[in-house]
Protein backbone atom coordinates (compact mmCIF):
# COMPACT_ATOMS: atom_id res chain seq x y z
CA UNK A 1 0.00 0.00 0.00
CA UNK A 2 2.72 2.32 0.86
CA UNK A 3 4.64 1.69 -2.54
CA UNK A 4 1.32 2.46 -4.00
CA UNK A 5 0.63 5.42 -2.79
CA UNK A 6 4.61 6.91 -3.15
CA UNK A 7 3.58 5.60 -6.87
CA UNK A 8 0.73 7.91 -6.83
CA UNK A 9 3.17 10.97 -4.95
CA UNK A 10 5.35 10.81 -8.78
CA UNK A 11 4.74 13.59 -11.11
CA UNK A 12 1.55 12.48 -13.99
CA UNK A 13 3.13 11.95 -17.50
CA UNK A 14 1.55 14.23 -19.66
CA UNK A 15 0.92 13.81 -23.64
CA UNK A 16 3.96 12.94 -25.82
CA UNK A 17 2.08 14.48 -28.98
CA UNK A 18 1.43 17.30 -26.72
CA UNK A 19 4.55 17.96 -25.88
CA UNK A 20 6.18 17.32 -29.94
CA UNK A 21 3.68 20.33 -30.72
CA UNK A 22 4.80 22.63 -27.62
CA UNK A 23 7.97 21.58 -29.51
CA UNK A 24 6.95 23.02 -32.58
CA UNK A 25 5.55 25.76 -31.17
CA UNK A 26 8.84 26.68 -29.57
CA UNK A 27 10.15 26.65 -32.91
CA UNK A 28 7.65 28.98 -34.38
CA UNK A 29 9.18 31.19 -30.82
CA UNK A 30 12.34 30.83 -32.13
CA UNK A 31 11.28 32.13 -35.94
CA UNK A 32 9.40 35.17 -34.76
CA UNK A 33 12.68 36.29 -32.84
CA UNK A 34 14.74 35.70 -35.52
CA UNK A 35 12.78 37.57 -37.56
CA UNK A 36 12.56 40.51 -34.99
CA UNK A 37 16.44 40.27 -35.26
CA UNK A 38 16.88 40.42 -38.94
CA UNK A 39 14.08 43.68 -38.74
CA UNK A 40 16.49 44.87 -36.30
CA UNK A 41 19.83 44.57 -38.41
CA UNK A 42 17.94 45.71 -41.56
CA UNK A 43 16.59 49.00 -39.41
CA UNK A 44 19.62 49.71 -38.17
CA UNK A 45 21.59 49.39 -41.78
CA UNK A 46 18.48 51.55 -42.92
CA UNK A 47 19.28 54.36 -40.66
CA UNK A 48 22.93 54.31 -40.60
CA UNK A 49 22.55 54.93 -44.55
CA UNK A 50 19.97 57.19 -44.85
CA UNK A 51 21.29 60.46 -46.10
CA UNK A 52 23.26 58.05 -48.42
CA UNK A 53 20.15 56.92 -49.80
CA UNK A 54 18.47 59.96 -49.89
CA UNK A 55 21.41 62.02 -51.85
CA UNK A 56 21.75 58.53 -54.26
CA UNK A 57 17.82 58.87 -55.17
CA UNK A 58 18.36 62.55 -55.95
CA UNK A 59 21.43 61.98 -57.94
CA UNK A 60 20.01 59.25 -59.89
CA UNK A 61 16.15 61.23 -60.80
CA UNK A 62 17.90 64.72 -61.78
CA UNK A 63 15.09 65.84 -63.47
CA UNK A 64 12.12 64.79 -61.49
CA UNK A 65 12.64 67.90 -58.83
CA UNK A 66 12.74 70.40 -60.89
CA UNK A 67 15.04 73.05 -61.57
CA UNK A 68 14.77 75.32 -58.82
CA UNK A 69 13.94 72.52 -56.35
CA UNK A 70 15.87 72.95 -52.66
CA UNK A 71 17.62 69.92 -53.20
CA UNK A 72 18.57 70.12 -49.72
CA UNK A 73 15.43 70.10 -48.35
CA UNK A 74 14.36 67.05 -51.04
CA UNK A 75 16.71 64.92 -49.26
CA UNK A 76 15.72 66.37 -45.64
CA UNK A 77 12.09 64.98 -46.97
CA UNK A 78 13.33 61.43 -48.31
CA UNK A 79 15.34 60.96 -45.62
CA UNK A 80 12.33 61.61 -42.98
CA UNK A 81 10.65 59.22 -44.97
CA UNK A 82 13.33 56.64 -44.42
CA UNK A 83 13.33 57.26 -40.80
CA UNK A 84 9.73 56.80 -40.47
CA UNK A 85 9.83 53.72 -42.47
CA UNK A 86 12.88 52.26 -40.11
CA UNK A 87 10.71 53.28 -37.19
CA UNK A 88 8.40 51.31 -38.73
CA UNK A 89 10.63 48.43 -38.95
CA UNK A 90 11.77 48.57 -35.17
CA UNK A 91 8.20 48.98 -33.99
CA UNK A 92 7.36 45.44 -36.19
CA UNK A 93 10.84 44.00 -34.41
CA UNK A 94 9.30 44.88 -31.39
CA UNK A 95 5.74 43.49 -31.89
CA UNK A 96 7.52 39.84 -33.19
CA UNK A 97 9.53 39.79 -30.10
CA UNK A 98 5.89 40.32 -28.10
CA UNK A 99 4.31 37.61 -30.30
CA UNK A 100 7.65 35.46 -29.62
CA UNK A 101 6.35 35.42 -25.55
CA UNK A 102 2.84 35.23 -25.80
CA UNK A 103 2.86 32.41 -28.69
CA UNK A 104 2.45 29.91 -26.10
CA UNK A 105 -0.63 31.19 -24.26
CA UNK A 106 -2.40 31.79 -27.52
CA UNK A 107 -0.88 29.74 -30.16
CA UNK A 108 -3.87 30.15 -32.87
CA UNK A 109 -4.00 33.40 -33.26
CA UNK A 110 -0.45 34.55 -32.45
CA UNK A 111 0.96 31.95 -35.15
CA UNK A 112 -1.52 33.23 -37.84
CA UNK A 113 -0.88 36.95 -37.27
CA UNK A 114 2.62 36.74 -37.12
CA UNK A 115 2.45 34.70 -40.50
CA UNK A 116 0.70 37.33 -41.70
CA UNK A 117 2.50 40.31 -40.97
CA UNK A 118 5.67 38.83 -42.17
CA UNK A 119 4.19 38.05 -45.72
CA UNK A 120 2.48 41.62 -45.31
CA UNK A 121 5.68 43.43 -44.83
CA UNK A 122 7.80 41.76 -47.21
CA UNK A 123 5.48 41.90 -49.92
CA UNK A 124 5.15 46.07 -49.06
CA UNK A 125 8.94 46.10 -49.17
CA UNK A 126 8.51 44.14 -52.41
CA UNK A 127 6.29 46.99 -54.12
CA UNK A 128 8.65 49.82 -52.50
CA UNK A 129 11.78 48.04 -53.52
CA UNK A 130 11.64 44.63 -55.96
CA UNK A 131 14.84 43.79 -55.06
CA UNK A 132 14.13 42.85 -51.71
CA UNK A 133 11.95 39.72 -52.64
CA UNK A 134 15.86 38.57 -53.37
CA UNK A 135 17.73 39.95 -50.25
CA UNK A 136 17.60 36.95 -47.61
CA UNK A 137 15.70 34.63 -49.22
CA UNK A 138 16.51 31.83 -47.24
CA UNK A 139 15.77 33.13 -43.77
CA UNK A 140 12.73 34.40 -45.48
CA UNK A 141 11.93 30.31 -46.40
CA UNK A 142 12.71 29.23 -43.41
CA UNK A 143 10.83 31.85 -41.03
CA UNK A 144 7.62 31.26 -43.50
CA UNK A 145 7.66 27.66 -43.35
CA UNK A 146 8.48 27.56 -39.52
CA UNK A 147 5.52 29.69 -39.16
CA UNK A 148 3.10 27.95 -41.32
CA UNK A 149 4.50 24.46 -39.72
CA UNK A 150 3.57 26.49 -36.10
CA UNK A 151 0.24 27.35 -37.45
CA UNK A 152 -0.71 23.44 -37.96
CA UNK A 153 0.80 22.84 -35.01
CA UNK A 154 -1.08 25.65 -32.83
CA UNK A 155 -4.55 24.05 -34.33
CA UNK A 156 -3.82 20.66 -32.31
CA UNK A 157 -2.37 21.94 -29.68
CA UNK A 158 -5.14 24.28 -29.02
CA UNK A 159 -7.93 21.96 -29.78
CA UNK A 160 -6.21 18.93 -27.09
CA UNK A 161 -6.00 21.12 -24.74
CA UNK A 162 -9.41 22.37 -24.76
CA UNK A 163 -10.35 18.57 -24.62
CA UNK A 164 -7.65 18.53 -21.21
CA UNK A 165 -9.18 20.81 -19.53
CA UNK A 166 -12.51 20.02 -19.82
CA UNK A 167 -11.05 16.39 -19.01
CA UNK A 168 -9.74 18.37 -15.99
CA UNK A 169 -13.61 19.74 -15.36
CA UNK A 170 -15.39 16.82 -15.45
CA UNK A 171 -12.70 14.92 -12.75
CA UNK B 1 6.32 -3.04 -9.73
CA UNK B 2 5.36 -1.45 -6.18
CA UNK B 3 2.53 -3.67 -5.44
CA UNK B 4 2.92 -7.05 -5.10
CA UNK B 5 0.00 -8.31 -5.54
CA UNK B 6 -0.54 -6.27 -9.23
CA UNK B 7 2.61 -7.82 -10.15
CA UNK B 8 3.01 -10.83 -13.08
CA UNK B 9 4.96 -13.91 -11.92
CA UNK B 10 8.92 -13.19 -10.49
CA UNK B 11 9.85 -15.73 -13.47
CA UNK B 12 8.90 -13.21 -16.05
CA UNK B 13 10.73 -10.58 -14.42
CA UNK B 14 13.51 -11.98 -16.49
CA UNK B 15 15.16 -10.41 -19.32
CA UNK B 16 16.10 -13.22 -21.67
CA UNK B 17 18.48 -13.91 -24.52
CA UNK B 18 17.35 -13.34 -27.74
CA UNK B 19 18.27 -13.45 -31.81
CA UNK B 20 15.50 -12.42 -33.66
CA UNK B 21 15.37 -9.37 -35.75
CA UNK B 22 12.67 -7.88 -36.33
CA UNK B 23 10.85 -9.48 -33.15
CA UNK B 24 8.18 -11.10 -34.65
CA UNK B 25 5.46 -10.66 -32.26
CA UNK B 26 4.92 -9.24 -28.52
CA UNK B 27 5.63 -12.02 -26.67
CA UNK B 28 8.75 -13.97 -26.19
CA UNK B 29 10.11 -16.33 -28.25
CA UNK B 30 10.80 -20.13 -27.54
CA UNK B 31 14.50 -19.11 -27.55
CA UNK B 32 14.28 -16.77 -24.33
CA UNK B 33 12.17 -19.77 -22.15
CA UNK B 34 15.36 -22.28 -23.16
CA UNK B 35 18.06 -19.92 -20.67
CA UNK B 36 15.45 -19.19 -18.40
CA UNK B 37 17.07 -19.68 -15.31
CA UNK B 38 15.46 -22.33 -12.24
CA UNK B 39 15.16 -19.54 -9.77
CA UNK B 40 15.00 -15.68 -10.75
CA UNK B 41 14.89 -13.27 -7.36
CA UNK B 42 12.07 -10.83 -7.73
CA UNK B 43 13.24 -7.46 -8.06
CA UNK B 44 12.73 -5.63 -4.96
CA UNK B 45 9.91 -2.63 -5.64
CA UNK B 46 11.88 0.23 -6.13
CA UNK B 47 12.23 2.47 -3.56
CA UNK B 48 11.06 6.77 -3.52
CA UNK B 49 14.64 7.21 -2.85
CA UNK B 50 15.80 5.39 -5.61
CA UNK B 51 13.02 6.57 -8.10
CA UNK B 52 14.99 10.38 -7.29
CA UNK B 53 18.36 9.09 -8.01
CA UNK B 54 16.84 7.68 -11.25
CA UNK B 55 15.11 11.36 -12.07
CA UNK B 56 18.92 12.88 -11.19
CA UNK B 57 20.21 10.31 -14.06
CA UNK B 58 22.13 8.27 -11.17
CA UNK B 59 21.57 5.03 -12.65
CA UNK B 60 19.74 2.11 -10.15
CA UNK B 61 22.07 -0.64 -10.29
CA UNK B 62 21.60 -3.59 -12.17
CA UNK B 63 20.04 -6.51 -9.16
CA UNK B 64 22.08 -8.87 -11.38
CA UNK B 65 25.82 -7.76 -10.08
CA UNK B 66 24.13 -7.79 -6.79
CA UNK B 67 22.45 -11.03 -6.65
CA UNK B 68 24.66 -14.06 -6.35
CA UNK B 69 23.88 -16.13 -9.65
CA UNK B 70 25.67 -19.38 -10.04
CA UNK B 71 26.98 -19.09 -14.17
CA UNK B 72 25.82 -21.65 -16.71
CA UNK B 73 28.61 -21.55 -19.31
CA UNK B 74 28.37 -24.71 -21.44
CA UNK B 75 30.59 -23.55 -24.17
CA UNK B 76 34.32 -23.67 -23.27
CA UNK B 77 35.59 -23.87 -27.57
CA UNK B 78 36.57 -19.83 -27.99
CA UNK B 79 38.24 -19.04 -24.14
CA UNK B 80 41.53 -18.05 -25.03
CA UNK B 81 41.58 -17.38 -28.41
CA UNK B 82 41.73 -13.81 -30.09
CA UNK B 83 38.92 -13.28 -32.86
CA UNK B 84 40.44 -10.82 -35.58
CA UNK B 85 38.82 -9.07 -38.15
CA UNK B 86 39.64 -10.09 -41.73
CA UNK B 87 39.84 -6.83 -43.63
CA UNK B 88 39.93 -6.52 -47.05
CA UNK B 89 42.42 -5.49 -49.95
CA UNK B 90 42.79 -1.65 -49.77
CA UNK B 91 42.06 -1.31 -53.48
CA UNK B 92 41.94 2.86 -52.54
CA UNK B 93 45.43 2.60 -51.79
CA UNK B 94 46.89 0.44 -54.48
CA UNK B 95 45.13 2.76 -57.34
CA UNK B 96 46.27 6.00 -55.72
CA UNK B 97 49.83 4.03 -55.45
CA UNK B 98 49.66 2.44 -58.86
CA UNK B 99 49.10 5.71 -60.35
CA UNK B 100 52.18 7.29 -58.71
CA UNK B 101 54.42 4.62 -59.92
CA UNK B 102 53.09 5.52 -63.62
CA UNK B 103 53.93 9.02 -63.00
CA UNK B 104 57.18 8.17 -61.46
CA UNK B 105 57.54 6.23 -64.62
CA UNK B 106 56.71 8.45 -67.32
CA UNK B 107 59.36 11.24 -65.05
CA UNK B 108 61.81 8.97 -65.96
CA UNK B 109 60.76 8.19 -69.50
CA UNK B 110 60.52 11.76 -70.39
CA UNK B 111 63.02 13.02 -67.88
CA UNK B 112 60.88 15.30 -66.74
CA UNK B 113 61.49 16.84 -62.86
CA UNK B 114 57.62 18.44 -62.96
CA UNK B 115 56.17 14.76 -63.52
CA UNK B 116 57.91 13.38 -60.68
CA UNK B 117 56.70 16.21 -58.59
CA UNK B 118 53.06 15.46 -59.62
CA UNK B 119 53.80 11.81 -58.18
CA UNK B 120 53.62 12.97 -55.10
CA UNK B 121 50.24 13.71 -54.67
CA UNK B 122 49.15 10.61 -55.50
CA UNK B 123 52.00 8.25 -53.06
CA UNK B 124 50.88 10.69 -50.37
CA UNK B 125 47.04 10.10 -50.87
CA UNK B 126 47.85 6.22 -50.71
CA UNK B 127 50.28 6.62 -47.76
CA UNK B 128 47.27 8.53 -46.33
CA UNK B 129 44.78 5.99 -46.54
CA UNK B 130 47.04 3.17 -45.22
CA UNK B 131 47.56 5.28 -42.07
CA UNK B 132 43.95 6.17 -41.39
CA UNK B 133 42.73 2.51 -41.54
CA UNK B 134 40.41 1.92 -39.50
CA UNK B 135 41.63 -0.33 -36.76
CA UNK B 136 40.72 -4.07 -36.68
CA UNK B 137 37.99 -5.48 -34.35
CA UNK B 138 40.07 -7.57 -31.80
CA UNK B 139 38.31 -9.71 -29.58
CA UNK B 140 40.04 -11.53 -27.19
CA UNK B 141 37.72 -14.42 -25.58
CA UNK B 142 38.88 -14.82 -21.72
CA UNK B 143 37.19 -17.35 -19.06
CA UNK B 144 35.00 -14.78 -17.62
CA UNK B 145 34.74 -12.63 -20.51
CA UNK B 146 35.32 -10.33 -23.56
CA UNK B 147 38.33 -7.60 -24.15
CA UNK B 148 37.99 -5.29 -26.96
CA UNK B 149 41.34 -3.59 -28.04
CA UNK B 150 40.10 -1.25 -29.79
CA UNK B 151 36.97 -0.09 -27.62
CA UNK B 152 39.54 -0.67 -24.64
CA UNK B 153 36.39 -2.38 -23.01
CA UNK B 154 37.03 -5.69 -20.97
CA UNK B 155 32.97 -6.77 -21.57
CA UNK B 156 31.93 -9.77 -18.68
CA UNK B 157 30.01 -13.02 -19.72
CA UNK B 158 27.53 -12.13 -16.85
CA UNK B 159 26.86 -8.26 -18.22
CA UNK B 160 25.86 -9.61 -21.69
CA UNK B 161 22.13 -9.23 -22.02
CA UNK B 162 21.59 -10.53 -25.60
CA UNK B 163 23.22 -10.83 -29.28
CA UNK B 164 20.81 -9.37 -31.58
CA UNK B 165 21.22 -9.62 -35.53
CA UNK B 166 22.98 -6.87 -37.16
CA UNK B 167 21.80 -4.29 -38.94
CA UNK B 168 24.49 -3.32 -41.15
CA UNK B 169 25.68 -5.56 -44.46
CA UNK B 170 29.24 -5.93 -42.99
CA UNK B 171 27.76 -6.39 -39.46
CA UNK B 172 27.26 -9.94 -38.41
CA UNK B 173 25.43 -9.01 -34.67
CA UNK B 174 25.70 -6.94 -31.93
CA UNK B 175 26.45 -8.14 -28.81
CA UNK B 176 24.18 -5.87 -26.61
CA UNK B 177 24.82 -5.50 -22.80
CA UNK B 178 23.63 -3.08 -20.34
CA UNK B 179 25.52 -0.14 -20.71
CA UNK B 180 25.07 -0.08 -24.74
CA UNK B 181 26.01 -2.65 -28.00
CA UNK B 182 29.33 -3.65 -29.46
CA UNK B 183 29.10 -4.54 -33.43
CA UNK B 184 30.75 -7.64 -34.35
CA UNK B 185 31.54 -7.49 -38.13
CA UNK B 186 30.78 -10.24 -40.51
CA UNK B 187 34.60 -11.20 -41.68
CA UNK B 188 36.33 -12.54 -38.88
CA UNK B 189 38.94 -14.99 -38.23
CA UNK B 190 36.96 -18.08 -37.44
CA UNK B 191 33.12 -17.70 -38.26
CA UNK B 192 30.85 -15.68 -36.72
CA UNK B 193 28.46 -18.04 -36.44
CA UNK B 194 30.75 -19.85 -34.22
CA UNK B 195 31.37 -16.25 -32.00
CA UNK B 196 27.51 -16.32 -31.71
CA UNK B 197 26.97 -19.56 -30.58
CA UNK B 198 29.33 -19.21 -28.19
CA UNK B 199 28.76 -16.21 -26.59
CA UNK B 200 23.95 -17.61 -26.76
CA UNK B 201 25.38 -20.54 -25.07
CA UNK B 202 27.49 -18.32 -22.59
CA UNK B 203 24.38 -16.41 -22.08
CA UNK B 204 24.08 -15.45 -17.81
CA UNK B 205 20.07 -15.04 -16.75
CA UNK B 206 19.91 -11.33 -16.33
CA UNK B 207 17.54 -9.71 -14.16
CA UNK B 208 15.46 -7.03 -15.65
CA UNK B 209 16.09 -3.70 -13.42
CA UNK B 210 14.80 -0.28 -16.21
CA UNK B 211 17.04 2.15 -15.46
CA UNK B 212 13.69 4.89 -15.59
CA UNK B 213 13.32 8.18 -14.75
CA UNK B 214 10.36 8.27 -11.61
CA UNK B 215 8.07 9.75 -14.33
CA UNK B 216 8.54 6.66 -16.52
CA UNK B 217 8.88 4.14 -14.01
CA UNK B 218 5.23 5.30 -12.80
CA UNK B 219 3.94 4.12 -16.29
CA UNK B 220 6.07 1.62 -16.40
CA UNK B 221 4.34 -0.11 -13.79
CA UNK B 222 1.12 0.65 -14.52
CA UNK B 223 1.36 -1.03 -17.88
CA UNK B 224 3.20 -4.47 -16.45
CA UNK B 225 0.23 -4.35 -14.30
CA UNK B 226 -1.89 -4.66 -17.21
CA UNK B 227 -0.15 -6.53 -20.05
CA UNK B 228 3.04 -8.32 -17.83
CA UNK B 229 6.74 -7.61 -17.64
CA UNK B 230 7.05 -10.02 -21.03
CA UNK B 231 5.54 -7.37 -23.29
CA UNK B 232 7.13 -4.55 -22.05
CA UNK B 233 10.51 -3.06 -23.47
CA UNK B 234 12.37 -0.44 -21.94
CA UNK B 235 15.17 1.84 -22.98
CA UNK B 236 17.51 3.61 -21.19
CA UNK B 237 20.78 6.29 -22.34
CA UNK B 238 23.71 3.99 -23.40
CA UNK B 239 27.01 5.46 -22.19
CA UNK B 240 29.16 6.02 -25.45
CA UNK B 241 27.28 7.50 -28.15
CA UNK B 242 28.74 6.02 -31.78
CA UNK B 243 29.59 8.76 -34.53
CA UNK B 244 26.27 10.26 -36.13
CA UNK B 245 27.41 9.91 -39.28
CA UNK B 246 29.47 7.79 -41.04
CA UNK B 247 33.29 8.24 -40.11
CA UNK B 248 33.66 9.63 -43.94
CA UNK B 249 37.87 8.23 -43.16
CA UNK B 250 38.74 7.54 -47.07
CA UNK B 251 37.36 11.40 -47.70
CA UNK B 252 39.83 12.72 -44.36
CA UNK B 253 42.97 10.52 -46.24
CA UNK B 254 42.76 11.76 -49.50
CA UNK B 255 42.46 15.37 -48.35
CA UNK B 256 45.45 14.84 -45.57
CA UNK B 257 47.66 13.55 -48.74
CA UNK B 258 47.09 16.11 -50.66
CA UNK B 259 47.62 19.13 -48.33
CA UNK B 260 50.89 16.89 -47.66
CA UNK B 261 51.50 17.02 -51.04
CA UNK B 262 51.12 20.56 -51.61
CA UNK B 263 53.37 21.44 -49.01
CA UNK B 264 56.54 19.56 -50.63
CA UNK B 265 54.97 21.90 -53.81
CA UNK B 266 54.73 24.86 -52.12
CA UNK B 267 58.26 24.70 -50.80
CA UNK B 268 59.92 23.93 -53.72
CA UNK B 269 58.17 26.51 -55.89
CA UNK B 270 59.47 29.17 -53.39
CA UNK B 271 62.81 27.62 -52.92
CA UNK B 272 63.54 26.14 -56.90
CA UNK B 273 64.12 29.01 -59.14
CA UNK B 274 61.60 30.41 -61.93
CA UNK B 275 61.19 26.70 -63.69
CA UNK B 276 59.10 25.99 -60.58
CA UNK B 277 57.17 28.84 -60.02
CA UNK B 278 53.84 27.38 -60.87
CA UNK B 279 54.14 24.77 -58.00
CA UNK B 280 53.87 27.48 -55.63
CA UNK B 281 50.00 28.30 -57.17
CA UNK B 282 49.55 24.80 -57.42
CA UNK B 283 50.61 24.17 -53.76
CA UNK B 284 48.36 27.12 -52.27
CA UNK B 285 45.96 26.45 -53.86
CA UNK B 286 45.43 22.68 -54.06
CA UNK B 287 46.46 22.99 -50.00
CA UNK B 288 43.90 25.47 -48.85
CA UNK B 289 41.26 23.84 -50.60
CA UNK B 290 42.26 20.61 -49.35
CA UNK B 291 42.32 21.85 -45.83
CA UNK B 292 38.77 22.71 -46.46
CA UNK B 293 37.43 20.13 -47.26
CA UNK B 294 39.28 17.73 -45.09
CA UNK B 295 37.98 19.76 -42.57
CA UNK B 296 34.49 19.32 -43.20
CA UNK B 297 35.30 15.53 -43.63
CA UNK B 298 36.79 15.63 -39.97
CA UNK B 299 33.74 17.42 -38.89
CA UNK B 300 31.62 14.78 -40.06
CA UNK B 301 33.86 12.12 -39.01
CA UNK B 302 34.14 13.69 -35.71
CA UNK B 303 31.82 11.30 -33.18
CA UNK B 304 29.12 14.10 -32.37
CA UNK B 305 27.05 14.46 -29.11
CA UNK B 306 23.18 15.07 -30.03
CA UNK B 307 21.80 18.61 -29.77
CA UNK B 308 19.95 17.07 -26.40
CA UNK B 309 19.88 18.43 -23.09
CA UNK B 310 20.86 16.12 -20.48
CA UNK B 311 20.79 13.26 -23.58
CA UNK B 312 22.34 10.93 -20.43
CA UNK B 313 18.85 11.07 -18.79
CA UNK B 314 16.44 9.49 -22.09
CA UNK B 315 14.74 6.54 -21.24
CA UNK B 316 11.97 5.03 -23.97
CA UNK B 317 9.23 2.46 -22.93
CA UNK B 318 7.57 0.47 -25.35
CA UNK B 319 4.77 -1.50 -24.83
CA UNK B 320 1.01 -3.17 -26.69
CA UNK B 321 -0.70 0.12 -25.23
CA UNK B 322 1.90 2.76 -26.61
CA UNK B 323 5.39 4.41 -25.33
CA UNK B 324 6.46 6.67 -22.96
CA UNK B 325 9.68 8.99 -23.67
CA UNK B 326 11.54 11.34 -21.95
CA UNK B 327 14.25 12.51 -24.28
CA UNK B 328 15.17 16.22 -23.54
CA UNK B 329 12.02 18.43 -24.21
CA UNK B 330 9.73 15.80 -25.06
CA UNK B 331 8.04 14.20 -21.98
CA UNK B 332 4.93 11.72 -22.12
CA UNK B 333 3.51 8.82 -23.14
CA UNK B 334 1.62 8.29 -26.18
CA UNK B 335 -1.07 5.62 -27.71
CA UNK B 336 -0.52 4.06 -30.61
CA UNK B 337 -3.89 5.39 -32.07
CA UNK B 338 -2.16 8.52 -32.42
CA UNK B 339 0.82 7.58 -34.33
CA UNK B 340 -0.05 7.98 -38.32
CA UNK B 341 3.35 7.38 -39.65
CA UNK B 342 6.36 5.59 -38.78
CA UNK B 343 9.81 5.93 -40.31
CA UNK B 344 13.18 4.95 -39.67
CA UNK B 345 15.64 8.20 -40.50
CA UNK B 346 19.16 5.99 -40.27
CA UNK B 347 20.67 8.94 -41.77
CA UNK B 348 19.15 11.94 -41.33
CA UNK B 349 17.81 15.12 -43.04
CA UNK B 350 20.68 17.17 -44.23
CA UNK B 351 18.65 20.22 -42.84
CA UNK B 352 15.39 20.72 -40.69
CA UNK B 353 13.83 23.43 -38.17
CA UNK B 354 14.64 21.27 -35.76
CA UNK B 355 18.08 20.15 -34.76
CA UNK B 356 16.77 16.76 -34.08
CA UNK B 357 15.67 16.16 -37.60
CA UNK B 358 19.12 16.13 -39.00
CA UNK B 359 20.02 13.16 -36.26
CA UNK B 360 19.17 9.33 -36.99
CA UNK B 361 15.70 8.94 -35.92
CA UNK B 362 12.94 7.30 -35.46
CA UNK B 363 10.12 9.62 -37.06
CA UNK B 364 6.85 9.20 -35.50
CA UNK B 365 4.38 11.56 -36.90
CA UNK B 366 1.21 12.93 -34.57
CA UNK B 367 -0.95 15.12 -35.80
CA UNK B 368 0.18 18.48 -35.71
CA UNK B 369 3.65 17.32 -34.77
CA UNK B 370 6.68 14.70 -35.49
CA UNK B 371 8.08 13.07 -32.13
CA UNK B 372 11.74 11.54 -32.91
CA UNK B 373 13.42 9.02 -30.75
CA UNK B 374 17.22 9.58 -31.02
CA UNK B 375 19.74 7.12 -31.55
CA UNK B 376 21.01 7.28 -27.78
CA UNK B 377 19.88 4.40 -26.93
CA UNK B 378 21.27 0.84 -24.92
CA UNK B 379 20.23 -0.63 -28.18
CA UNK B 380 20.64 -0.08 -31.88
CA UNK B 381 18.03 2.48 -33.66
CA UNK B 382 17.00 -0.33 -35.95
CA UNK B 383 15.96 -2.77 -33.42
CA UNK B 384 13.94 0.17 -31.59
CA UNK B 385 12.38 0.85 -34.84
CA UNK B 386 11.25 -2.74 -35.98
CA UNK B 387 9.85 -3.28 -32.20
CA UNK B 388 7.72 0.26 -32.15
CA UNK B 389 6.59 -0.96 -35.56
CA UNK B 390 6.08 -4.23 -34.63
CA UNK B 391 3.75 -2.83 -31.53
CA UNK B 392 2.41 -0.12 -33.79
CA UNK B 393 0.92 -3.13 -36.20
CA UNK B 394 0.23 -5.37 -33.31
CA UNK B 395 -2.38 -2.55 -31.61
CA UNK B 396 -3.96 -1.82 -35.51
CA UNK B 397 -4.85 -4.81 -35.67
Amino acid sequence: MEAREADDDLPQLGSLAQSARIKELNNARNMMFLAAVLLVVMAIIEFATLRNQASQVIRQNPNQFGPNADLKQVEDIIAFLGALLAGGILVLAGVFVAFAFLVKKFPVPITIIGLCLYILFNLVLAVLNPVTILQGWIFKLIITIGLVKGIQSAFVYQKEKRFEDLERGYE
Amino acid sequence: MSDATDQPDGRDAIQRAEDVRPRPQVAPPPLREAIQPPIAAKPKAPVRGERDAADEAIHVGKVASQEILAPRRVNRDLIGQTLRERRGFMFGAAIWTLLGMVLVCIAAIIANVHVALAAVGPVAVALMLVLLRRRPFVCHVELDGLVFDRLKLTLPLVAIEEVIAGGAKKEAFLICHADGFISVPSALSIPWQAFREYLKDNLQPQLFTPRLPARLQKYFDRNVALFGVGAMHVFWARDHLRPARPPGRTGLAVCMGLVVASVLWYTVGINQGRDFRPWLGAGAGVGILSFLIGLLFYLRAFPRTPRLKNWQRSALVLGPGGMALEQGELVGELRWEEVRKIANRTRGASFTLDSGGTQPCVRLDVTGASIMVLDVYHRPLFFIHDLIESLYCEADR
